[in-house]
């Protein structure tokens, strides 16, 4: 799995290497040209959103003296890659999953449960050392993409400046802080889906079962959540408070309303029901595997 | 025999829906004795084996392994008690040494060199490297046994042991079942159908009919006693054999079949009459004593099925 990770991540770098034109030298006019192309455009349909916001982070950035971050540099490409996080939780739900259901479609769940230890302890175990499985794999992730884009891309410095608009106003963010919402966020994420899985997983004591239905379910429960937003009670579901991004930098709240400190309550509520019910039917439920 | 029951098995029952399956049964075990688990198929020992190990509640009753209830201290229960529940499943991808090692950290054994001395007493020290995804089933049977005796249990708890083994397999197996209860003063509890194994195996049988234990008995008394059984001879010359025969039993009609008698006697007879026959110049090639009340009863129960 870790494998597989780092392939996607090289794989990632040559694509972005080949298909990303590379910073120029001169980004001040390149910036310019395009804040001219933009206003020209803006002429004909002064309504356009997307250009007038590209427009006033281009002339902040002339302003200021602040170079527009390529994906095609290692700092970017970094960035960039913290969409594959979604790989860390697949490859993590698989793992948390079948070391509870495999164990009983194995049949290996007898001979572990008839040692002098509670089954909360194992279950315990089981869950701690998946969560360290899928920090393990969100490091890995990381430390491939500093590495691959350092080597792709030339090493640099992490001292760099992302800008983005919030309420029409211009919002300077260190790169720091993007890599730590894009990495560091998502382990909020990992941690959600791996009791989830786990919760599954003792239900069902199947690991074909218990994989394809979490995976579904998160698949599928992102995007009923942003076909259900429309609702008011749409935010009291689990996957509208997962993306914890949507409080940092360019995120925006799914619905109107939400917060930082309502979505981890929530998450707090889900992450004890999940944990209860896993590990009451893990520990009553008789073993006829 | 040691005089304080390992186990104490009382009122067991285990309710699936409304049926029992496993019905108040009762009864102790000892160290130092092999004990059969006597029943056809679905009778309900897998199920009883189940709770006495703690992977299913019992419904009504408890399992005591040396004065620790399974139901109210689980773990004491589990450090006195080792076993196989049906096939000894193991993790194929790892080696059988690391299996041992996973699962001597789990019942707290720091002591180094006792994962070997398990394997030299299952024999399995050379291929202990391999992994189990190799083993034959043989080889899972052995590991099995290591497993469930790394940490020096006082009761064993086997689950089919002699399944899927060939005839070697088998009476090593029972060598070892043997050597455990006399030498080790292990109390060894075996499941099985099989009658005519569970006879070479076990010093007490219990006979289980869907859910019940019908009854308990001393192998040993197969070989003594005053009730009748039956008796095979292969002899030579037949006629002046039966001759004989016919001033002991004058009111019994022998059956004959080729050079082979059968006639109804008391085993207590059985010395006697061979010394007879061989004072008297019969050749005797063998002589079998069958049945009595263990496998009538056991045949009664399980209608002459599974029985080998």
């Amino acid at each position: 799995m870790a494998g597989i990770l780092a392939v996607v991540i090289i794989g990632g770098a040559l694509i972005t290497l080949l298909n990303t034109e590379p910073p120029a030298d001169n980004w001040r006019a390149e910036v310019q040209q395009q804040v001219e192309g933009d206003r020209e455009a803006l002429a004909e349909d002064p309504e356009a959103v997307f250009l007038q916001e590209r427009l006033t982070l281009n002339n902040y950035r002339l302003d200021n003296d602040i170079a527009p971050i390529n994906d095609a540099t290692q700092w970017g490409f970094v960035d960039f890659v913290s969409i594959l996080t979604m790989f860390v939780t697949l490859f993590t739900v698989i793992a948390a999953t079948s070391s509870v259901a495999g164990e009983f479609t194995n049949g290996t769940i007898k001979l572990l449960l008839i040692r002098p230890v509670k089954r909360w302890m194992i279950l315990l175990s089981k869950l701690i050392v998946s969560l360290f499985y899928a920090a393990g794999l969100l490091l890995l992730l990381f430390v491939t993409a500093y590495l691959a884009g350092g080597l792709f891309f030339g090493f640099q410095s992490p001292q760099l400046t992302t800008l983005y608009i919030d309420n029409g106003q211009v919002v300077e963010q260190s790169m720091a802080a993007s890599i730590w919402a894009g990495y560091g966020l998502a382990m909020v994420n990992l941690v959600m889906m791996t009791i989830f899985a786990f919760m599954i997983a003792a239900i069902f004591r199947n690991s074909s079962i218990a994989i394809g239905l979490t995976i579904f379910l998160m698949f599928a429960g992102t995007n009923v959540v942003v076909f259900l937003s429309q609702y008011d009670w749409a935010k009291y579901i689990l996957f509208a408070n997962t993306d914890l991004r949507m409080y940092f930098g360019t995120g925006e709240p799914l619905i109107d309303g939400m917060t930082l400190g309502f979505s981890i309550v929530i998450l707090a509520i889900y992450f004890a029901v999940f944990a209860f019910l896993t590990f009451f039917v893990f520990s009553k439920r008789d073993v006829a595997a | 025999m040691n005089e304080n029951p390992i186990v104490k098995i009382e009122g067991l029952t285990k309710t699936l829906g409304r049926k029992n399956v496993v019905d108040d049964i009762t009864v102790d075990i000892y160290g130092g004795e092999v004990f059969g688990f006597l029943g056809p198929n679905g009778a309900g020992k897998t199920t009883t084996i189940r709770m006495m190990l703690g992977l299913m509640k019992a419904s009504k009753g408890d399992v005591q392994i040396n004065g620790f209830s399974v139901k109210k201290q689980f773990v004491q229960a589990m450090e006195h008690v080792g076993g196989i529940v049906e096939n000894p499943e193991m993790y194929g991808y790892m080696s059988g040494y690391q299996n041992l090692v996973h699962y001597a950290r789990m019942n707290g054994i720091t002591t180094k060199g006792r994962i070997d001395q398990v394997l030299d007493v299952v024999g399995m020290r050379e291929s202990s490297g391999q992994k189990v995804r190799r083993y034959s089933l043989g080889m899972r049977q052995r590991l099995g046994l290591a497993q469930a005796l790394l940490h020096k249990p006082k009761l064993l708890i086997l689950d089919e042991p002699t399944n899927g083994l060939d005839p070697a397999g088998i009476r090593e197996m029972r060598r070892h079942l043997r050597y455990l209860a006399e030498e080790e003063g292990m109390a060894v509890f075996v499941s099985s159908h099989l009658l005519s194994e569970m006879e070479l195996m076990c010093d007490r049988i219990g006979i289980i009919q869907t859910g019940k234990l019908i009854d308990v008995q001393n192998v040993h008394d197969f070989v003594g006693g005053i009730e009748e059984k039956t008796l095979h001879l292969t002899v030579d010359p037949i006629r002046e054999a039966q001759k004989i025969l016919k001033v002991h039993f004058p009111k019994q009609t022998m059956i004959t079949k080729g050079k082979t008698i059968q006639l109804q006697t008391a085993p207590d007879k059985v010395p006697e009459l061979i010394t007879e026959l061989a004072g008297a110049g019969i050749n005797i090639y063998e002589a079998s004593l069958n049945g009595g009340t263990l496998e009538d009863k056991f045949l009664k129960v399980t209608g002459g099925e599974g029985v080998v």
